[in-house]
């Protein structure tokens, strides 16, 4: 559908950043698949939505991280922070017979505030209903996979799966926020340099409809 | 010498062989082959071979070797012949640069020796290519292997030297003996230096240990002797030589070759056998691979053998290999090494490998400068860092690398790297330290400490602060009962319980407290009185007095009432005790008894009573003098009493009098005014106080009060006395007092009864222990303690608590040993001592008692607990109890005190009194849960703990206890809610976001509403929604309620409304389940694999290939999300038509053409108002082959599943005539100009819903148009088809194939279960029936259950009962064949809907048919079900049957069996077919189902006309109900009859008249709005007049009187129209049917329109509608 009547109040969120290592001890040659969800009020001005990383081998250092460095880099425009943007990571990797299967799935939020956020994101993949499916995934080398990962982005129908958790992912995010506050929306710790007092402020701040996401009238 | 001789016989051997198979070897490689593979005792004899001119005449071996170098050049010559003519292509060395590169070879092929691996892959490829810089290299490597050869080769130098000497001869031979010397100058180099890997082997050797190294001449002379022998071999294999020998050219081709551009291996291979020619005999023999062998070759006789062997083996591959690579050489190769190739140079764009060679100083400094040599200019330059030269020449590459030269600016002038100089020290040195640190830097330590928040430990550390100790001293447990004990024990317990009783009393003596208290309050109220009546003498006259004197009287009076109270409670006491010596006396007695009826004693209980004397007489006295006191006082308080008795009484007789006189009178009145009234008139007054009376007449008549009554002083006497008598002493009685002691000698075990032995023994093994408990922590147990026979258990243990944490509570659980489990038998709770308590001063223990509801019960004498007792009490009396184990424990709890005394007691900074003040600041520890809730008790306690309101912790607290109006009273707000704080995330009140543009949108599309479901980026600010957004969704809501109130009363309405109900509720459901994901939707998993699909994909691989005849591949389903950027296209494949209609040559036609004039059919597609027409084709059986794709678009861009499935686009197909009419106005342009117009006439048509398209995805098939009832000048070609069948109308059909492209992934089955309401027994057999016939035929739907409009489960069979359709109907005709074409008829007329139009999502539901009926609207199952069941009424064999037809697919007919044929009826259409027909549209038949049954087909075909309609055949039809399962007698769903009502004709005529209207205006300006319309309005009515006609004739063209009506028309016209016909649904849909016919795309400029519409009306409101649109032109 078309986009409502002029898009004059709209925010950037830019997020530059990388996803950088992941930790999944046992796995070799995995390569990483990244996209972004958000709400319908949100859209991608530059950047890609979609990526794959190269392929990367384990390092032979003690703790066996993979590296990426893989560059993420995006600008959300909004007038809405409802559906704020979450990056959906599928990392994908070759079993025992070369067969490509899904090693993890992992989602996080962009962080809200502008800065530079490091997330460990820790990935999960779905399990087999049961054992004897588990082994025929095995054998023929398709373990369960999501139908669509950007489910993991949504709470909906998420009690059907089981799943096993798998490793972590570690992104960094560098966030730029523009006219957020301009909007309303004011995201910034009160205080950057004791980020918890905006937090427990909480209730002690009169609520005002401007900080509760709605825009009004004038 | 053994060894050499077995040595010799081997190689004799290998000649033998080497001549057996013929190879085309050359002599040198076989000999060298044999010879290396001797190593140790072989390669002794090359030695001697070469070595042997140093200590003989040199001439032999010389002339030997000349010998053969003239072999060789005679190879070489031929060779030289076969190079030319072979490999021009081969990129070839120039002879004259043929030394150095066979130099460069050799040296090359001598590292590959001494670095099998490494450096064979890196350097030699380098070397081969650029024989320079490997020359260049060579001092490097040769240092590099000196150092690896090690000093013992070193002995070995000599011999080799000379060896080498004469291979350069060898080599000079081959080339000429001019540069024999120089190449032996050249080789002398680096040969030497190889010498020592070369000769490695060597070293180990037993030969080298004994001969060579120690002795050189002992070997000389071994190898001499062995020359003899040698030369032997030698001659046979100069035999052999003269055969197999290459010539010269061969040679020199095969040395001079260079294989650059082959792979590696090819490159390995040439070095080998350049290394073969060149007698290296030891690697020569070894390919590559087996060079690690060497290395590690031990010098002993068994591995020598076992090297053999692997050489020997080699040695017969290396040939071979040769033999490919000669003959196949660059196909082989090429094929081979394309992909690693390809792989190098894919990764040489975006690998850099950096060489290690030097780089030449030019590259690195600056054009036009020249390196300096800073060092030689003077300046000073610093010792860098020492990098290996490699290393650096290697980041030199890298840097000169870098693009744009930006690297170079890392060289300095001297073309170095720039670099400092090395920082590092040379002499190692540490900085003083001094002595004493700087006070500023001084490190402290501290002890690391863990801080807890939550104020749970007293000093806020676990491990910090003070020591607090608690000491609870856990002493005696003492049983008042237990299980255990003996029914005498009972008594004694309970008689102690007595004497306790008795003796607490008597400590505190109530009575005497009590007299003591009466006698007080009597002389008070002497002094009392006495100062009333003093007061009344006194202030007699004073008003204040008088007051004192009442306020003293109430002090009297009050007195009064105490002493009474007094002295009942006294009474009671006395009354108490006596009852308790009486109780004691008894069970005493009682307790006696049982010692002597069981035989022994087990308690040392007794009972002993003092007596005390007392003096008769003044008891006496004492008694009556209390007796009479007691009186008096009765009498006083009576007095009182009376006085007030008294007063009362006088009013209730004043009262009884006033009513008794207020009668009389009132009797009197009445009797009088009767008395008037017999007189006189009467009068409304009278009669109003006549009922005045006789209200109080008949009040009710108050009892007459009775005075109270005098005190009666004897009787209240007697009653004193008694009392006396029953609590007190009698007069002269003794004064008992009863006193216990253990003073009776218990039976001793072996004297007792054997109950009593078992109980003993039990309590002997019976033992406790205790847990003590702190905070609800068990933090002690003492030990195990034995109970004692009198049942005690002295724990006597205590036990020191150090605490951290503030005390809650300490309680001591109390356990009983059991064998696997202990016994819990109670908990007591100590009280926390005050402060004050210290283990200082003596603690008195505490008794606490517990008790014990557990029951237990004992074979043995033992009561057991909980369990009823009876006692014998003084005879036949008999008494039940039932004890329960209870006791008490001593335990004391003190403060423990340290070693000075001073007490382990915490301090709390705030105050001592209360420990948990640091708890206070939360008010819901403080006062638990309720704090949620309770807003008063929250505040009180906010009141109350007097928290600070300015503590930022406290914020929320106050904020929510301020009073919203202001003001500083703290307290909640007057109401109470469930979430407190609810109406403070309501940002918005209701109506704000109702009024709010912004808030809407957003409310609006998250109830994913359709018009808003996917808008995106909703502004920020409301003032920028554009207004207009919301018109489109209000005008809906405003037709709808327009609807709702307009069509108000009609029948539709109430349908639509219906429908409408059903339609939001199933969208509720539905849109409930699209968020209620299963895990198929969600997790893609591999299925379990059983047998039959194995099977079935081993058939697909074994079913034998048909090119000729392609499957339809699977496409892959594209699902809904994915689609939103692509685009969707509607795919229809027109294949062919048979039997288009031909054109009827016109009368004025010259008739030579009649024979031409066919047909010129074209088919045009119209979907979503998009058209896309066919090329023209020819003749009635006319064949295109075409595809059209038209785009589709989804609602509102959703292209999800839910969304397709309500799609109410239909794909309209239609045929058309395309004729050309000559425009040309002006004859004489004829030949230069060109001007027709392209009329087309319709001939037929097809709508497919989409929704059908959608379910199905593929659509295929031959179909029948539906023609137009009357196609005016169109005649069929009738006549070949005549003899086949007379009853098959003929018709158009054409064969189409329609899908959707991507092919949309269709709504997976709700597989829920629905609920049924049917029989277990039936669903039991439901399911079986249909696991049976489902694995026969998967594919065919076959059916036992559907689904009712309430989401039920029912049996089909129930839809079934033979209904009576509307009589007028049935009156239309007296034939039963024609009736049931009528009745089918008026079936189809009733509109169609798909289910998953107006159920989205939903499975086929199924409605009856008087919802049916009341809906108006169904698809086809419904139209069968209905048709079947007025088949069923007309009687006749007929039934549902459910198939698979095109285009509906799966879909339900009608099938009749009349005896001789078998007809299956489409209920929509109203028409049937012969099963045999070819073309009738049901395709397949799964199963037959009427009333009775349900007949599945088992027959191997499906389609109609290749089975038999036999139903008593079990094989071919399986029934449901047998005669094993007979039918239960099944209820039908279908109402008794179905009521129709009339339809009123006013309305019929008005919707016509509207419907003609309404296209007429869409005809004019929808789809003309650019031309003039004109009505032909004089031949309307002969239209209408064949519509009417036409409804009689259901649609047949048989009315000839009509047709000289209209041909009189077409003489005057050119006419080209037909008529439509279609049951009534609403305008828009037949306007669209309109449309579709093209017949208004006529710009001709004196065209005329013509347009009838008659509805015909059948009963119920069903409708036909005809419609007959046509253009006239004027024919000229």
């Amino acid at each position: 559908m078309a986009i409502v009547g002029n898009t004059n109040s709209v925010f950037l969120v830019m997020l530059g950043g990388q996803i950088e290592t992941a930790e999944f001890p046992e796995f070799d040659d995995i390569y990483c698949k990244y996209c972004f969800t958000y709400g319908q009020d949100w859209v991608i001005t530059t950047g890609l939505e979609e990526g794959f990383t190269q392929a990367a081998k384990r390092s032979t250092y003690d703790n066996q991280t993979f590296v990426w460095n893989f560059p993420l880099d995006v600008t959300f425009k909004s007038t809405n922070p409802y559906g704020w943007p979450q990056l959906v990571l599928s990392v994908y990797g070759l079993d025992l017979f070369g067969k490509g299967v899904v090693r993890g799935y992992g989602v996080c939020h962009l962080p809200t505030t502008p800065g530079r956020h490091t997330r460990r994101i820790p990935m999960f993949v779905p399990e087999s209903t049961s054992k004897f499916q588990k082994f025929i995934g095995w054998i023929i080398g398709r373990r369960p996979e999501y139908v669509d990962q950007k489910v993991i982005a949504q709470g909906e129908g998420r009690e059907v799966t089981r799943v096993r958790s798998q490793g972590y992912v570690t992104v960094t995010f560098n966030i730029i926020t523009k006219d957020m506050k301009k909007l309303g929306y004011d995201c910034t710790p009160s205080d950057v340099a004791n980020p918890q007092s905006a937090e427990t402020a909480g209730l002690s701040v009169p609520v005002t409809p401007r900080t509760m996401g709605m825009g009004d009238t004038t | 010498m053994s060894s050499i001789k077995s040595m010799k016989e081997r190689l004799q051997e290998r000649r033998k062989m080497l001549k057996d198979t013929q190879e085309s070897t050359s002599v040198f490689e076989s000999t060298a082959g044999s010879l290396g593979t001797g190593e140790g005792s072989t390669w002794a004899a090359a030695m001697e071979d070469t070595t042997a001119p140093r200590h003989q005449p040199g001439v032999k071996m010389l002339e030997d070797v000349e010998r053969a170098d003239g072999m060789v050049e005679e190879l070489q010559a031929r060779r030289q012949e076969k190079k030319k003519e072979l490999s021009k292509s081969l990129k070839t060395e120039s002879t004259d640069v043929l030394p150095e590169i066979r130099s460069a070879r050799k040296k090359s092929r001598d590292k590959v020796k001494a670095f099998p691996d490494e450096i064979e892959d890196e350097e030699r490829e380098e070397k081969l290519e650029v024989p320079e810089q490997t020359v260049d290299n060579s001092p490097d490597n040769t240092k590099e292997l000196r150092l690896s050869g090690g000093s013992i080769r070193r002995d070995t130098g000599g011999l080799n030297t000379l060896r080498e000497k004469l291979r350069s001869k060898v080599k000079s031979g081959i080339q000429g003996k001019l540069e024999a010397e120089k190449g032996k100058e050249e080789d002398l180099q680096p040969q030497r230096t190889l010498k020592g890997l070369r000769d490695r082997p060597a070293a180990y050797t037993r030969f080298d240990d004994s001969n060579l190294t120690k002795d050189q001449q002992e070997l000389e002379d071994q190898l001499s002797k062995s020359q003899e022998m040698r030369n032997k071999w030698k001659k046979a294999m100069d035999k052999s030589k003269a055969e197999y020998m290459p010539n010269k050219e061969e040679q020199i081709e095969f040395f001079t070759q260079t294989y650059d551009d082959d792979g590696e291996d090819e490159k390995r291979t040439s070095a080998l056998k350049a290394g073969m020619k060149l007698q290296d005999h030891r690697r020569l023999s070894m390919p590559s691979t087996s060079a690690p062998d060497d290395a590690v070759e031990p010098g002993t006789a068994v591995d020598e053998d076992k090297d053999e062997d692997t050489t020997e083996d080699t040695s017969r591959l290396i040939p071979k290999a040769r033999e490919d690579h000669e003959g196949h050489l660059w196909q082989m190769a090429g094929a081979e090494y394309i992909p690693s190739q390809k792989k190098i140079s894919d990764e040489r764009k975006h690998f850099y490998v950096p060489s290690s060679a030097p780089v030449p100083t030019s590259d690195k400094v600056a054009n036009d400068f020249e390196a300096r040599n800073l060092a030689e200019e003077g300046l000073y330059v610093g010792r860098k860092p020492l990098v290996l030269a490699q290393e650096r020449y290697k980041m030199e590459h890298r840097l000169l690398q870098e693009p744009d030269g930006l690297g170079k600016k890392w060289f300095g002038e001297d073309g170095e790297i720039l670099g400092l100089p090395d920082p590092v020290k040379e002499m190692p040195n540490r900085p003083a330290i001094p002595e004493e640190l700087d006070p500023a830097i001084q490190t402290f330590y501290r002890k690391a400490i863990t801080k807890e928040f939550d104020s749970r430990y007293i000093d806020g550390t676990i491990d910090a602060g003070g020591q607090y100790r608690l000491i609870i001293d856990v002493n005696t447990l003492t049983f008042v009962h237990h299980d255990l004990m003996s029914r005498e024990h009972v008594l004694d317990s309970r008689l102690r319980e007595l004497a306790n009783q008795y003796q607490e009393r008597k400590k505190i003596d109530v009575v005497e407290y009590h007299s003591e208290k009466i006698r007080a309050l009597k002389s008070a109220i002497i002094h009392l009185k006495e100062s009333i009546r003093n007061q009344k003498s006194l202030d007699v006259e004073k008003q204040e007095g008088e007051s004192r004197s009442s306020n003293l009287m109430r002090r009297l009076k009050d007195y009064m009432a105490e002493l009474r109270e007094l002295r009942r409670a006294c009474d009671a006491e006395e009354h108490e005790s006596r009852l308790l010596l009486r109780h004691m006396a008894k069970t005493w007695t009682s307790l006696k008894q049982l010692r002597s009826y069981q035989n022994c004693t087990n308690t040392p209980v007794r009972l002993n009573f003092t007596k005390i004397e007392t003096n008769k007489a003044e008891d006496k006295r004492k008694m009556k003098r209390d007796i009479a006191e007691e009186v008096d006082e009765e009498r006083e308080y009576f007095e009182q009493e009376y006085e007030k008795r008294m007063e009362e009484f006088k009013a209730a007789l004043n009262k009884f009098k006033q009513q008794h006189k207020a009668k009389r009178d009132a009797t009197a009145r009445m009797k009088r005014r009767k008395r008037e009234m017999d007189d006189g008139p009467e009068d409304a007054m009278l009669i109003e106080h006549d009922v005045k009376d006789q209200a109080i007449i008949d009040e009710p008549v108050l009892v007459k009060p009775e005075p109270p009554a005098k005190f009666d002083e004897t009787r209240v006497r007697e009653q004193t006395e008694e009392k006396f008598k029953e609590i007190k002493r009698r007069p002269g009685e003794p004064i008992l007092i009863p006193e216990i002691s253990c003073s009776t000698n218990v039976t001793s075990l072996r004297n007792c009864p054997l109950g009593e032995q078992q109980r003993r023994e039990a309590v002997q093994s019976c033992r406790l222990y205790s847990k003590v408990f702190f905070n609800g922590k068990e933090v002690a147990k003492t030990g195990s303690r034995q109970l004692t026979q009198d049942f005690t258990v002295s724990f006597a243990q205590i036990i020191p608590i150090h605490i951290v944490q503030w005390p809650d509570s300490i309680h001591i659980e109390i356990y009983e040993v059991g064998v696997l489990r202990d016994r819990y038998l109670a908990t007591v709770y100590a009280a926390i001592p005050a402060t004050t308590v210290t283990s200082a001063e003596t603690v008195e223990l505490d008794s606490l008692d517990f008790a014990n509801e557990q029951r237990r019960t004992y074979k043995h004498e033992a009561v057991g607990s909980g369990v009823p007792v009876i006692f014998d009490i003084e005879g036949n009396l008999q008494e039940t109890i039932t004890p329960l184990t209870a006791g008490n424990l001593l335990v004391s709890v003190a403060w423990d005190v340290d070693a000075y005394g001073n007490p382990l007691i915490p301090v709390t900074p705030s105050s001592q009194a209360n420990p948990g003040t640091v708890k206070g600041k939360d008010a819901v520890a403080e006062i638990g849960a309720s704090a949620m809730m309770d807003m008063d008790k929250l505040s009180k306690w906010v009141t109350e703990s007097r928290i600070d309101p300015n503590d930022p912790a406290n914020s929320e607290l106050i904020y929510l206890l301020r009073p919203k109006g202001g003001g500083d009273n703290i307290g909640g707000p007057e109401y109470f809610r469930l979430e407190q704080l609810q109406e403070e995330f309501n940002f918005a009140t209701d109506e704000e976001i109702a009024a709010d543009q912004r808030l809407r949108l957003l409310e609006l599309r998250e109830r994913e509403v359709d018009e808003f479901r996917n808008m995106k980026m909703i502004p920020a600010n409301a003032n920028e929604i554009p207004a207009e957004i919301f018109k489109e969704y209000n005008n809906r809501m405003h037709k709808e309620e327009e609807e709702k109130k307009v069509e108000g009363d009609t029948h539709r309405a109430k349908v639509t409304r219906f429908m409408q109900r059903v339609r939001e509720q199933v969208l509720e459901r539905k849109r409930l389940a699209a968020h209620q994901k299963s895990l198929q939707e969600i997790v893609i998993e591999e299925s379990v694999p059983n047998i039959a699909t194995v099977v079935l994909n081993l058939g697909h691989k074994l079913a034998p290939r048909r090119p000729l005849r392609p499957r339809r591949k699977e496409r892959k389903t594209v699902s809904g999300q994915n689609l939103v950027d692509r685009e969707v296209k509607l795919m229809v494949n027109i294949t062919r038509a048979y039997d288009v209609p031909c054109r009827v040559p016109d009368s004025n036609t010259p008739s030579a053409d009649k024979g031409l004039l066919k047909v010129r059919p074209i088919f045009e597609v119209m979907f979503q108002k998009k058209k896309k027409t066919t090329s023209v084709a020819a003749g009635p059986n006319p064949s295109w082959n075409e595809e059209l794709n038209l785009p589709f678009r989804a609602p509102n861009n959703d292209y999800s599943s839910v969304s397709l499935q309500t799609v109410r686009d239909s794909v309209h197909i239609n045929l058309f005539d395309q004729y050309v009419t000559d425009v040309l106005q002006d004859d004489r342009r004829r030949g230069r100009e060109e001007h027709t117009r392209l009329d087309k006439k319709w001939l037929g048509g097809i709508q497919i819903p989409f929704a059908t398209l959608y379910a199905n995805g593929i659509i295929e098939g031959a179909f029948r148009l539906d023609s137009p009832a009357v196609l005016l000048g169109y005649t069929r070609d009738t006549g070949k088809r005549k003899g086949t069948d007379d009853a098959v109308p003929t018709h158009t059909y054409v064969n189409l194939f329609i899908t959707i492209e991507p092919s949309l992934g269709v709504a997976p089955d709700h597989k829920e279960t629905f609920e049924s309401n049917e029989s277990e027994e039936l669903l039991d057999a439901a399911a079986k029936y249909m696991g049976i016939v489902e694995k026969a035929f998967p594919s065919r739907a076959y059916t036992t259950a559907v689904i009712d409009i309430n989401g039920k489960n029912v049996f089909i069979t129930k839809y079934f009962k033979a209904l009576a359709p509307p009589s007028a109907v049935l009156a239309l005709s007296n034939d039963k064949e024609s009736q049931m074409a009528h009745v089918a008829r008026y079936v189809s007329l009733i509109p169609y809907i798909s289910d998953s139009v107006t159920f989205p999502g939903m499975c086929d539901l199924w409605s009856t048919c008087d919802q049916f009926l009341q809906m108006f609207a169904g698809d086809e199952e419904e139209h069968a079900v209905l048709l079947t069941n007025y088949f069923l009424h007309l009687e006749q064999d007929a039934y549902l049957c459910i198939g698979m037809a095109i285009p509906e697919g799966i879909t339900a007919y009608t099938l009749v069996m009349d005896g001789k044929k078998t007809w299956v009826w489409n209920a929509m259409k109203g028409e049937r077919y012969s099963v045999q027909d070819t073309f009738c549209p049901l395709v397949s038949v799964a199963c037959l189902i009427n009333n009775k049954n349900i007949w599945s087909n088992m027959q191997k075909f499906d389609r109609p006309n290749r089975m038999q309609f036999n139903l008593s055949d079990t094989k071919a039809w399986r029934p449901f109900f047998t005669t094993s399962f007979p039918e239960p007698g099944l209820p039908t769903v279908q109402p008794e009859q179905l009521i129709y009502f009339d339809t009123e004709p006013d309305d019929v005529r008005d919707k016509q008249e509207r419907l003609e209207q309404y296209l007429r205006d869409k005809f004019e300006k929808s789809w003309r709005p650019s031309d003039v319309t004109r009505w032909s309005r004089n031949n309307m009515q002969t239209f209408r007049n064949l519509l009417k006609e036409l409804e009689g004739n259901r649609g047949k063209d048989t009315a000839t009187q009509q047709r000289s009506e209209l041909e009189q028309i077409m003489r005057n016209y050119k006419l080209s129209g037909f008529t439509l016909n279609m049951p009534y649904t609403d305008n828009e849909h037949m306007a669209e049917a309109v449309y579709a016919t093209g017949v208004w795309e006529n710009d001709s400029r004196d065209v005329e329109f013509v347009l009838a519409v008659h509805i015909h009306p059948y009963p119920h409101s069903v409708l036909s509608v005809w419609i007959y649109i046509a253009s006239l032109e004027r024919s000229r």
